[in-house]
């Protein structure tokens, strides 16, 4: 009798055909994490800086019997900062990944970063070397980072950690804004979106 | 062993079995990654200078028609500038498909970022001021359309440098962009509208 034979995209439970999940993009993985350490800055002057998101080590595994390809979106809050003449706050997030066996790096943004936004003003001092009063406020919109990983093969995993750090590139002055200092900072959250699309069955040419 | 079986659009069939086409399957088709070439001190820019200047070329290898979507990923930027001068990274993009395209070249009208503080009328005496400004990575997608198999997509990226507006020689000057990068990324899906025909 013949037959025909189906690509591994499609199953046959009791005579019926049926598409996998795996034939299709779909969300494996998605969490909020909040910052832990949103509000005042004080002087921070040495890389990293404050920790203010991590997510630890995330994993996802192939169930499927083909290779998968992993869009990463990396969903920063908006984040809102303050600083003090003539102080500046820099906010540096990491995402690091392996597939296979290992564990991702520690996602240290000392001198590597996957994004970077902040900023300040400076807007000098008098005679006496006292900054002049003034303060900077921001808020700035939420951005997507995007990262294409794979391909991850059948059975194997994936692994990803991100952190967000915040700090104040020096000099530092304790006695901005006229003596009164002021600054805060407000990263929010991070939203991770991990999203798994089909590859081809390459066993049909076609 | 199986039979061939005759199938329609976006599907496949031979003797080893019979499966969706590459095209019915969304996916990546091609990457870029391009350096910024001109990052660092910066001067009075009356016109647009590009910072980065990429081009994707990519021709449907499939025998069914797919939609394209790309998708621009942008690195950080930092800006530094000081009053009353104002520093701008723009982006643009441009499309073309078709037997032979040509898109034309990308004007800087589709976002970017600026900073410009002005800290004294323009007819008094300059005092020391700057700017510090990171912007994050960021992602925009834009869909030039679908392409037929055996037709060409050229996409085009810019990322243009200017200084808007008046220029005066500050106190102790400080003038700095950095693009650092862009990755441009093709994805594509089956073109279908509704019904398969």
């Amino acid at each position: 009798m013949a037959e025909v034979c189906v690509t591994r995209h499609t199953g046959i439970t009791d005579g019926q055909l049926s598409l996998e999940p795996w034939s299709a993009p779909r969300i494996v993985y998605e969490a909020l994490y909040p910052s832990g350490a949103d509000g005042d800055v004080t002087q921070t002057t040495t890389l990293p800086g404050k920790l203010m998101i991590d997510t630890g080590i995330v994993s996802w595994t192939n169930g499927s019997p083909l290779d998968a390809m992993i869009r990463v979106w990396i969903d920063r809050g908006a984040r809102q900062w303050q600083t003090s003449n003539p102080n500046v706050i820099q906010i540096r997030d990491r995402l690091t990944y392996a597939i296979g066996g290992q564990n991702p790096a520690v996602p240290d943004t000392t001198s590597v970063y996957t994004g970077q936004s902040g900023g300040g003003l400076d807007c000098g001092a008098n005679a006496a070397a006292a900054p002049y009063v003034g303060i900077y406020s921001e808020m700035e919109d939420p951005q997507v980072h995007e990262e294409w990983l794979g391909p991850i093969p059948p059975g194997d995993v994936l692994r990803v950690w991100y952190r967000c750090y915040l700090w104040t590139p020096p000099p530092w002055s304790s006695n901005a804004n006229a003596g009164s200092p002021v600054h805060t900072a407000y990263v929010n959250s991070m939203f991770l979106r991990l999203m798994a699309f089909p590859t081809q069955d390459e066993s049909v040419a076609g | 062993m199986s039979l061939q079986i005759c199938v329609g659009e976006y599907m496949a069939s031979d003797h080893v079995g019979t499966s969706l086409s590459a095209a019915w399957l969304p996916t990546i088709r091609t990457e870029r990654f391009v350096t910024s070439a001109k990052d660092g001190t910066v001067d009075r820019s009356p016109d647009q200078v590009p910072f980065i200047d990429t081009e994707i070329l990519w021709t449907n290898p499939d025998s069914d028609p797919v939609y394209t979507y790309v998708s621009i990923q942008r690195a950080p930027r930092s800006l530094v500038t000081s009053t009353p001068n104002q520093l701008a990274l723009m982006d643009g993009w441009s499309s073309d498909i078709g037997a032979s395209p040509s898109a034309a070249l990308p004007v800087g009208d589709g976002g970017g970022n600026s900073i410009r503080t002005m800290m004294v009328r323009s007819y008094e005496a300059q005092i020391y001021t700057r700017t510090f400004r990171d912007y994050d990575s960021a992602i925009v997608y834009v869909s030039p359309g679908a392409v037929d198999p055996g037709e060409t997509l050229h996409f085009r990226y810019r990322c243009l440098f200017s200084t808007p507006g008046v220029w005066r020689s500050p106190l102790q000057p400080m003038h700095l962009a950095y693009a650092r990068w862009a990755r441009l990324r093709l994805f594509t899906r089956p073109a279908v509208t509704g019904g398969i025909a």
